[in-house]
């Protein structure tokens, strides 16, 4: 319990002091009452656009990094779950290969601004979808078969991404569909976080209700069978509503990876492999992960660093030494 | 009678027959052992008991219920499985493993409570593995594996057990253990089906015994009689004697003569 | 005053976004035809297109400029001679994507952006309260504007119309009109010139051209370079493709092009071709007709006043010498350069 308030306290404490970092100056005592404007009557000593970069840029944007990292990383640490593997991300159905194919779609042919995220939402639904019709003919080895089943649909996806690369001007629609792949929260609005949030919360009460019995789906097919649960439905459960969650975040943010393969890791070192632990634990340190990630993307640099490629770089390096560790929380 | 299983025929998916005519009924408190060379289809019928696999023809009644009418929870709670083997992927500690067991007591949102850790723990000290508690359960020895799983299917408080070759990775000291822990268990109410290689397990501890011979219609009785070197010999394909030492029936198969 | 104030009025009733002028400031349509609320005064403006850039220097207004595309070398060489203050300016964006914070940073009045910026980036920038102006430099039916390889019905109108169209637009929005028109009568001055003397030449006779850009990539049907090889008397060997896009070499050897260009910001393209065995069979190389083009020709996929005033003119010359014997080029870029950049040209020609 001491840990639960401890993991909550610091995710506050990163969300609240990465309002102060940001490219445009203003002093950490102006951000705070420019925060506190909102309820209580202060007269605004700021000009206007101080608040919009606070309230407009910089809200949602932290906002949709916590729920972004978030829910990658509980979506990871479920699919994991489910497939009884480890070394299983969120996109290993492939959702990313799916939505990365509807978003180049969209920026080729669509011009209006929500046909992107709608596309890429569509199509990582669609692939995932694939793969259910296609595993749901071999009855014999479920998780293997549609671990495989993924394997197939992404490259299917993966494909077609790379011929519409190739028809796509080279000048222009080719560097914004690359950008798109790479993952960035620039682009996150009010809208795409209430989105996001109508997704999320029900989708996360689920999962959260359902984790003691991610155990039972851990231990084996044959296994929890005969411990009373009822496997297949389950799985499917888990499967479409982590699915779900991690399509809208590809949505929004593009392909951030290696968030939910590295995050319930991390989880599971601190807290040991039971899922009623590692799935809250995964989503707090998931959201912190990626909110740090995104300060360091949005100010580094006056050249937006792409988030994928940041939590590449971190998480790779931070794989192997995790590798080097005993206590992994699997065996 | 706790399990009553009638002329039960198992069908392979390429058509072969496994088993049929298959018939045994075991009350509570004895233990049944099932008997039979490789690949006879032990470990299938166990799986069909338990609701993992379907016969292909005949029936089983658990408790006077037909199988099929069971849900998955019901038949949980009836049926315990130990397994041979399990492959553990993530480092789950003894008790988070044994807490499992009681999934067949809880609805599809519940999580073990006050109640149901109590319940582990008094299921741990009953087996003297209470201080393996939190140990994580793939850190611990072949032996200690078993009685956590054994643990876990006590945990679910069934009215029958069944162990797929309990004894097969432990070694002579570790096997005795868990014979007698099964051996109590029975004694104090529950039904327990074993199956085993070595028919030497079947006399020290099992009321019933079920032979499955190749070739040869399954037969159940009482081990005594059931098992006779003919039977035995008919088994396993080769000549076993069958003696009595200190009160106790064992069995052995000569070398076959080489001049 | 009054009709101005009624027409603001109608106008409000009229569209579903509150496009509602406030008395410091005007509506103004952009080319992706947005009505764009901009202040009445612009002092501080970002340019995240390199044409607009051009043609705000052109127009004599680079003082106003205060952020620039981070690109901007590489897309527009040459120009930071032209306007020495912009060198040293910040970069917030570029012309697919923008750091908000950093833009807000500035200040700006206007950002100007291109019309393929995707538009979850113009929504960003809207987002903080930035008026965003988009430029196409061309004109074409309904949607077909935002895409960058827009299908016109007649390229060559199109961007004759989308040029004037975007010169007066960024003319109004930086309030230097007459500046406008003069730059836009030395551009067609330049191409009626040019279209006079070339109006005769048959089509059996129009020289095959081929415009040489980085790994095999070039220009079809759709672009500027189109329009320009057209008008000057030439045929582009690439139109059966749409848009910028990367063509194999057996392509270019069965179009067997009789002239290549290369622009002078891909200079090492020449020599690769030159130097490549595959291209030895070609026409344009075997006879030496690889010209490099000067910087004011800017033979791209939108078109610019100097291409316009000067670059037909040049590209018409090099291609039929003996009917553009007159025209001394150095003294015409000169003059251009003198007018229009404040700057004598001493490239070359």
């Amino acid at each position: 319990m001491r840990r639960t308030a401890g993991l909550v306290a610091l995710t506050a404490a990163v969300f609240l002091l990465s309002f102060l970092i940001g490219r445009y100056p203003i002093a950490p005592w102006t951000v705070l009452r420019v925060i506190l404007a909102e309820w209580l009557p202060i007269t605004p000593d700021w000009p206007p656009v101080v608040r919009s970069v606070v309230m407009d840029v910089r809200l949602p944007r932290i906002a949709g990094a916590l729920l972004v990292g978030s829910g990658l990383a509980l979506s990871g640490a479920c699919y994991q779950g489910v497939f009884r593997n480890p070394l299983v991300s969120p996109f290993i159905l492939g959702v990313s290969a799916g939505a990365g194919f509807g978003a180049a779609l969209a920026i080729l042919v669509f011009p209006w601004a929500d046909a992107v995220p709608l596309c890429a939402f569509a199509f990582g639904l669609l692939a995932v979808g694939l793969c259910f019709g296609l595993a749901s003919r071999y009855r014999a080895a479920p998780t293997l078969v549609m671990v495989l089943a993924g394997v197939i649909v992404g490259a299917f996806f993966t494909a077609l991404l790379s011929l519409l690369k190739y028809t796509a001007d080279p000048e222009s629609k080719l560097p914004v569909i690359e950008f798109w792949l790479l993952g960035s929260l620039s682009r996150v609005g009010w809208r795409d976080i209430w989105v996001l949030l109508a997704l999320f919360v029900p989708g996360c009460a689920v999962l959260l209700a359902l984790r003691w019995r991610l155990n039972l789906l851990a231990v084996g097919d044959d296994e929890a069978r005969s411990l009373g649960v009822d496997t297949a439905r389950l799985r499917a459960v888990v499967v479409v509503v982590a699915t779900l969650i991690a399509a809208a975040t590809v949505a929004v943010a593009g392909i951030v990876g290696w968030v939910g393969l590295v995050i319930p890791h991390a989880a599971r070192i601190l807290v040991g492999a039971d899922f009623r632990r590692v799935l809250p634990v995964s989503a707090i340190l998931g959201g912190c992960y990626l909110v740090l990630i995104d300060d360091i993307a949005r100010t580094v640099t006056a050249a937006e660093m792409p988030i994928g490629v940041l939590t590449a770089m971190v998480g790779a390096p931070v794989f192997a030494l995790l590798l080097r560790r005993r206590a992994l929380g699997w065996a | 009678m706790i399990i009553a299983v009638a002329r039960a025929a198992y069908r392979l998916p390429d058509g072969r027959q496994l088993f049929e005519e298959l018939s045994f009924a075991l009350p509570a408190g004895q233990v049944l052992c099932i008997l039979g060379p490789n690949g006879i289809g032990k470990s299938t019928l166990l799986r069909c008991l338990d609701g993992l696999d379907h016969l292909a023809a005949g029936s089983i009644r658990l408790d006077g219920h037909p199988l099929q009418t069971l849900t998955r929870r019901e038949l949980g709670r009836l049926v315990g499985m130990v397994p041979q083997t399990d492959a553990p992927v993530f480092a789950f500690t003894v008790r988070e493993v044994v807490e499992m067991g009681r999934a067949p007591h809880l609805g599809w949102l519940g999580a073990p409570g006050a109640g149901d850790r109590e319940i582990v723990m008094t299921t741990l000290e009953r087996l003297g593995i209470a201080g393996l508690a939190d140990r994580l359960y793939p850190e611990l020895s072949g032996g200690e594996r078993q009685l956590v799983l054994i643990a876990r299917a006590l945990a679910q408080q069934p009215r029958l057990l069944i162990l797929d070759e309990p004894t097969s990775h432990l070694d002579f000291a570790n096997a005795m253990r868990v014979l007698e822990l099964v051996r109590g268990l029975a004694d104090e109410g529950l039904a327990v089906i074993m199956t085993s290689h070595d028919p030497d397990h079947a006399f020290l501890i099992a009321d019933r015994t079920l032979a499955i011979a190749p070739g040869l219609p399954a037969q159940d009785g009482a081990t005594r009689k059931l098992l006779t070197e003919a039977r035995l010999s008919a088994i396993y394909g080769r000549v076993v004697r069958v003696v009595e030492q200190d009160g106790q029936t064992i069995c052995f198969a000569p070398p076959a003569r080489t001049s | 005053m009054l009709r101005r104030a009624g027409f603001a009025v109608l106008l409000s009733l009229l569209l579903p976004s509150p496009v509602v002028a406030a008395a410091d400031s005007r509506v103004v349509t952009d080319q992706l035809d947005r009505r764009v609320v901009v202040p009445a005064e612009i002092h501080r403006v970002v340019a995240l297109q390199h044409h607009t850039l051009d043609i705000i220097v052109e127009l004599g207004a680079a003082d106003r400029v205060v952020g620039i595309l981070r690109s901007w070398r590489s897309m527009i060489p040459g120009i930071e001679r032209l306007s020495p203050g912009l060198e040293s300016l910040p970069t917030p964006g570029d012309l697919a994507v923008v750091n908000v914070e950093d833009l807000l940073a500035l200040h700006p009045d206007v950002v100007f952006v291109t019309n393929y910026a995707p538009p979850a980036m113009i929504q960003q920038i809207e987002r903080v309260g930035l008026p965003v102006i988009v430029i196409s430099l061309s004109q074409g039916e309904g949607t077909g504007r935002a895409k960058l390889n827009p299908t016109f019905a007649d390229d060559d109108q199109a961007y004759a119309d989308g040029l004037k169209e975007g010169v007066r637009l960024i003319a109004a929005v930086l309030g230097r009109q007459e500046r406008a028109e003069q730059l836009l009568e030395a551009a067609f001055a330049g191409r009626h010139l040019v279209e006079a003397r070339v109006a005769d030449i048959p089509p059996g006779q129009r020289q095959r051209l081929y415009m040489a850009n980085p790994d095999l990539n070039t220009y079809g049907a759709g672009k500027y370079t189109g329009v320009i090889m057209d008008r000057t008397g030439g045929v582009n060997v690439a139109r059966e493709i749409r848009g910028a896009a990367k063509v194999s070499m057996e392509d270019v050897l069965r179009w067997n092009p009789q002239v290549i260009f290369v622009q002078d910001r891909y200079a090492p393209v020449a020599d690769e071709i030159r130097k490549g065995a595959a291209w030895q069979a070609i026409d344009a190389v075997r006879t030496g007709r690889i010209y490099l083009t000067p910087e004011y020709v800017k033979p791209w996929g939108y078109p610019t006043p100097e291409a316009l005033a000067l670059g037909e003119l040049w590209m018409a010359k090099k291609l039929y010498p003996d009917r553009f014997a007159d025209i001394d080029m150095q003294a015409a870029a000169d003059r251009f350069y003198r007018r229009f950049y404040g700057q004598p040209y001493s490239g070359p020609n």
